[in-house]
């Protein structure tokens, strides 16, 4: 249908609220039921706008889904079909089903998953289909929430799919997404118009609809609202000249806009002015060139690197991580992910690949938390279909897709899902003969990957190909043949390239040299994306000195900047080390760095679990009772646990897997209902210094899962909080089921509602007061056990 | 609507109370750093919004307060705050979603740091509704009461979902409330208060609140408040 108006203006209808309260004053249920209760209205309102001069109209379904409809007594189905029912009784040939945001925020900042989103939008979207000629997705402040909407609708129909977003006044959606981004994201996801409306009128909208337009190929909607809303007794009322936001418009269809409507406040008269300029010709748009990958907040450009790509989320060869993977302590990886980000990296390579687990599942937790601490772009690192197919749904923004082999069954299993998604797609350059033998197997490889993806319509920009970097000790001519691969593709193609450096050096001593070495020559070769890590001082190192070099670091600002004071900074280290050698010292005040130095000198001396015992739980209590006496407080007490968090780490990454450090396990939770865990967190922090492993459930947890972790783990002692009186009733429900299944398991109970008369009465095992009371209880629990 | 950040003054001494220090003679040096840092960071990052409603129509009737035709409230205590107002605001206020965002990243990278800024967040947040109850009663020329949130009393948290809903405050500034009728982001306030032609108190009081029995500020002759302003 948008063909049919290819260079000429679609104009959309203008906003039904503001009819409604003009034609029904006082009416304040929701306006969607009134398709049942006052059909004629409806059609009414529809036929006034087509008079006007709207091509299409929208439904009134703006918020009929089955959460807002919850209460209203009626069903999606009725109020959805009575809506088209109304919209087709206008006899219009264009009618566009309107949907708007369901009404809850999605996870993890509120509690609306991605799958009953979909579901909520599907629902909307089937009892419509068949008689409605578009979609329009609009006023949406999430770009996930969007593009759970577009799925639904790809999934769910064949109809063209226009998609609008609302901003705030810093021109981000309230969720934070910028412009760039999410018109990039859009773009990819192959919509058929992508636009903004609602936020503010017309002049607010114009800086915005230019970035919208810069950044995508796709024909380009606006529908703002009249002007700002005024409050006058208890009405909103909108003031703004239908000519003035004509005039608006003019300016916006000489900068490549193309479908027009309103939004709230706009009426008949409005549209009746945009029509009066149909026939004029939207401007002339420049056509994009990039390879933008973005998360929900940012978008990078691989044509403008060389970017790095951190590695370090991969548990090959990590025990760390394989542990924290299998036991879900995803702080651990957050954490990696923030070091990685804090070293230098612009991406971030994610990859929980491990025999036995369940990829899919951790990928759909660890992906939105991720999203929520960094805004870093992610790139999804796995070999199960499966898995990365669920990642690329909950991911919010254009992902990076590593990766596809040049063996014809993979290609086929991987290019569609990379172009439905709108993700860029990593292709190595290897095939069904195995590993490439040379530069020319490589090429002929490589050109395979992108004649197959240009089959799936996916453009040469949307790839980075791999031309394997295998080790020299084993295959002499690799780093040569790599580079030669690496030259001819930015030559002769426009994909990007990207490697993965550090495997040149496998086999061979002074593994950092050989690896920074390698990566200067591919990056004078052209290497866009090197996967790398970050963290490896020489490695930033080298990354410091090419872009100074490169001037990409103006004026060699951050180079100086970083190397200035190595003189000073080492000197003062060396007498920090000389006169802070006592380990129990360091961790008491709460120093970091000495902690760590004193730590590595008494490992060389001492078995793990004697500093365990002797310094680091010494600190504790030392630190503990300051605490209970009242010398120090919160923050210091933390500040003493993250010292001895440091150490443990060095203790453990010592270890290698002989030994444990635990002294047993302990479960957390923060029941149903409760998403405070700060205290929890407290809690957990302490006891992980204190040698017990934390199995950590989060917050707002049923109960069942409680118990089912509790079986499964075979956990002895369990650690409940709640922080509301509306939520103490749940742990009291938990505790009864943990008591009537696992009669054995000890339970403990914190939070600033809990006294100990109602802890006992609850029938929890023990009632503690603060953090520390806490570690007493689990202390003596496994003494005695 | 934003809430210019420079009106905003924080209680050095309430953020400490939230993080359980009585004295601020208790202060060592480096949580003094890490506040100020905290400080810098939020003031810095943070832009808080906030969305209300007047409605100078409405009926009281046996602990019952109706709106309008579909936002009834059955509480006492609400009732028995409200029931000599002239008219009623219901106001809503978030500090966002990146406030949120930065107490996560801060507790996993440097826990200390982050209970410092959920506290400094909290007291952001209770400013920054008594900064909005401000620029409400000015433009208007009225005195009002002390703020009365669901949570108090008996007024029950199911409320935050019709407030949600008559405020649009998804849309204007992007808070919702959760399953379990939690504000999200968290930094976040929704409140009653009464508006007036005469002057009233607005010193906070225990009176209703579920500690009144146990509380262990009480016990130390402290109040967990701000008694400055309510």
């Amino acid at each position: 249908m948008i063909n049919q108006w290819d260079n000429e203006l679609l104009i959309f209808d203008g906003a039904m609220g503001t009819l409604i309260q003009n034609s029904k004053p006082g009416y304040n249920r929701l306006p969607e039921l009134l398709n049942i209760a006052d059909p004629e209205l409806i059609t009414n309102l529809h036929l006034k706008y087509i008079e006007a001069g709207a091509d299409v109209i929208t439904t009134n379904t703006f918020g009929a889904n089955a959460y807002k409809l919850e209460k209203s007594g009626y069903t999606v189905k009725e109020v959805v079909q009575a809506a088209v029912k109304n919209a087709k009784a206008t006899n219009s040939k264009n009618i566009a089903l309107d949907i708007g945001p369901i009404g809850k925020a999605m996870a993890p900042v509120g509690d609306l998953t991605v799958d009953e989103a979909y579901a909520l939008f599907k629902e909307q979207i089937i009892y419509a289909k068949n008689d409605v000629d578009l979609i329009l997705i609009e006023t949406m402040s999430s770009l996930l929430e969007a593009k759970t909407a577009i799925l639904a609708a790809k999934e769910n129909s064949d109809l063209p799919i226009f998609v609008t977003m609302t901003l705030d006044e810093n021109e981000r959606t309230l969720m934070g997404n910028d412009l760039t981004t999410i018109a990039v994201t859009l773009s990819a996801l192959n919509v058929d118009a992508i636009g903004l409306n609602c936020s503010f009128g017309p002049k607010g909208l114009l800086e915005p609809i230019k970035t919208i337009i810069r950044n995508t190929n796709l024909p380009v909607m606006i529908q703002p609202n009249a002007g700002l809303p005024e409050l006058i007794d208890d009405l909103t009322v909108y003031n703004y000249p239908a000519d003035t936001f004509k005039e608006d418009i003019i300016e916006m269809i000489n900068l490549g806009v193309r479908i027009i409507g309103g939004c709230c406040g706009t009426t008949p008269e409005f549209i009746s002015k945009i029509s009066e300029l149909k026939g004029m010709q939207p401007g002339n748009v420049e056509k994009i060139k990039g390879s933008f990958v973005t998360s929900n907040s940012k978008t990078l450009d691989l044509k403008n690197g060389p970017l790095i790509i951190g590695e370090r989320i991969n548990p090959t060869g990590k025990k760390d991580l394989k542990d924290a993977i299998i036991n879900e302590n995803f702080d651990y990886i957050y954490r990696e992910a923030l070091n990685q980000v804090s070293a230098g990296a612009n991406i971030l390579d994610v990859n929980l690949g491990l025999p036995g687990i369940n990829e899919k599942e951790k990928y759909k937790k660890i992906i939105p938390e991720l999203q929520m601490i960094t805004d870093a772009p992610l790139q999804i690192d796995t070999s199960d279909i499966e898995a990365l197919e669920a990642a690329l749904r909950v991911y919010e923004g254009r992902p990076i897709i590593n990766s596809v082999s040049g063996k014809d069954k993979a290609l086929h299993k991987v290019l569609p899902l990379a172009k439905k998604y709108g993700a860029l797609v990593i292709g190595l350059t290897l095939d069904e003969n195995g590993l490439p033998k040379d530069v020319e197997e490589r090429i002929r490889i490589g050109k395979k990957i992108i004649e197959t993806a240009k089959f799936y319509d996916i453009a040469e920009e949307d790839i980075l190909l791999d031309c394997i970097t295998l080790s020299i000790s084993t295959n002499p001519r690799d780093a040569i043949d790599t580079l030669n691969a690496v030259e001819y593709f930015k030559k002769n193609t426009s994909v990007s390239t990207t490697l993965g450096a550090s495997n040149i050096s496998f086999g061979l001593p002074n593994r950092n040299l050989i690896n920074v070495t390698f990566l200067s020559m591919a990056l004078t070769k052209g290497l866009d994306a090197p996967i790398t890590d970050p963290t490896v001082k020489e490695i930033s190192d080298l990354f410091n000195a090419y872009f100074a070099l490169t001037t990409k670091d103006i004026d060699c600002m951050h180079y100086i900047d970083e190397y200035k004071d190595q003189n000073i900074t080492k000197t003062k280290f060396n007498e920090e080390e000389g006169s802070k050698n006592d380990l129990i010292e360091s961790i008491v005040k709460g120093l970091k760095e000495p902690t760590i130095h004193s730590t590595k000198l008494l490992l060389d001396k001492h078995l793990p679990m004697v500093i365990v015992d002797d310094y680091l739980i010494k600190a504790l209590n030392i630190v503990g009772d300051q605490y209970d006496n009242k010398e120090i407080f919160l923050p210091q007490l933390i500040r003493s646990a993250s010292c001895v968090q440091e150490a443990f780490r060095l203790i453990k990454s010592s270890l290698d897997g002989k030994e444990s450090v635990s002294k047993g396990k302990v479960l957390l939770a923060t029941v149903e209902g409760d998403i405070h865990d700060i205290g929890k967190n407290i809690v957990k922090v302490l006891l992980e210094n204190y040698g017990y492993q934390v199995i950590d459930l989060g917050k707002d947890v049923p109960k069942e899962i409680i118990l089912e972790k509790i079986i499964q783990e075979d956990i002895q002692l369990v650690g409940l909080s709640a922080l509301m009186t509306t939520t103490v009733k749940n742990m009291k429900d938990t505790i009864e089921l943990i008591n009537a299944k696992k009669p054995k398991c000890k339970i403990f109970v914190g939070g600033a509602v809990l006294t100990e008369e109602y802890a006992r009465s609850i029938n929890a095992d023990y009632y503690c007061k603060d953090a520390q009371a806490s570690v007493r209880v689990t202390q003596n629990f496994f003494i005695n056990n | 609507m934003r809430i210019k950040k420079d009106n905003i003054e924080l209680n050095f001494n309430q953020i400490l109370k939230y993080l359980g220090y009585n004295n601020s003679s208790d202060l060592d040096h480096q949580t003094k750093n890490e506040i100020d840092d905290g400080l810098k960071l939020l003031f810095n990052k943070a832009q808080p919004k906030y969305v209300f409603k007047i409605f100078n129509e409405f009926e009281l009737s046996n602990e019952n307060i109706k709106l309008n035709s579909h936002f009834n409230i059955d509480s006492k205590d609400l009732f028995n705050h409200l029931k000599a107002s002239e008219s009623i605001v219901i106001l809503a206020v978030t500090l966002g979603i990146k406030t949120d965002q930065l107490i996560k990243k801060e507790m996993l990278m440097n826990p200390s740091k982050g209970i410092i800024l959920d506290a400094i967040a909290s007291e952001f947040i209770e400013k920054s509704a008594n900064e909005a109850c401000k620029k409400i009663i000015s433009e208007i020329q009225r005195f009002r009461n002390t703020r009365f949130s669901p949570g108090y009393g008996d007024l029950s948290l199911i409320i935050q979902e019709k407030i949600i809903n008559e405020l649009d405050t998804e849309r204007k500034i992007g808070l919702y409330s959760n399953n379990s009728f939690l504000l999200t982001p968290s930094k976040s306030i929704t409140a009653f208060f009464g508006l007036f032609d005469t002057k009233q108190s607005l010193r906070k009081t225990c009176k209703n609140c579920q500690f009144l029995e146990n509380c262990r500020y009480r016990d130390e002759g402290v109040f967990c408040y701000d008694q400055s302003m309510g």
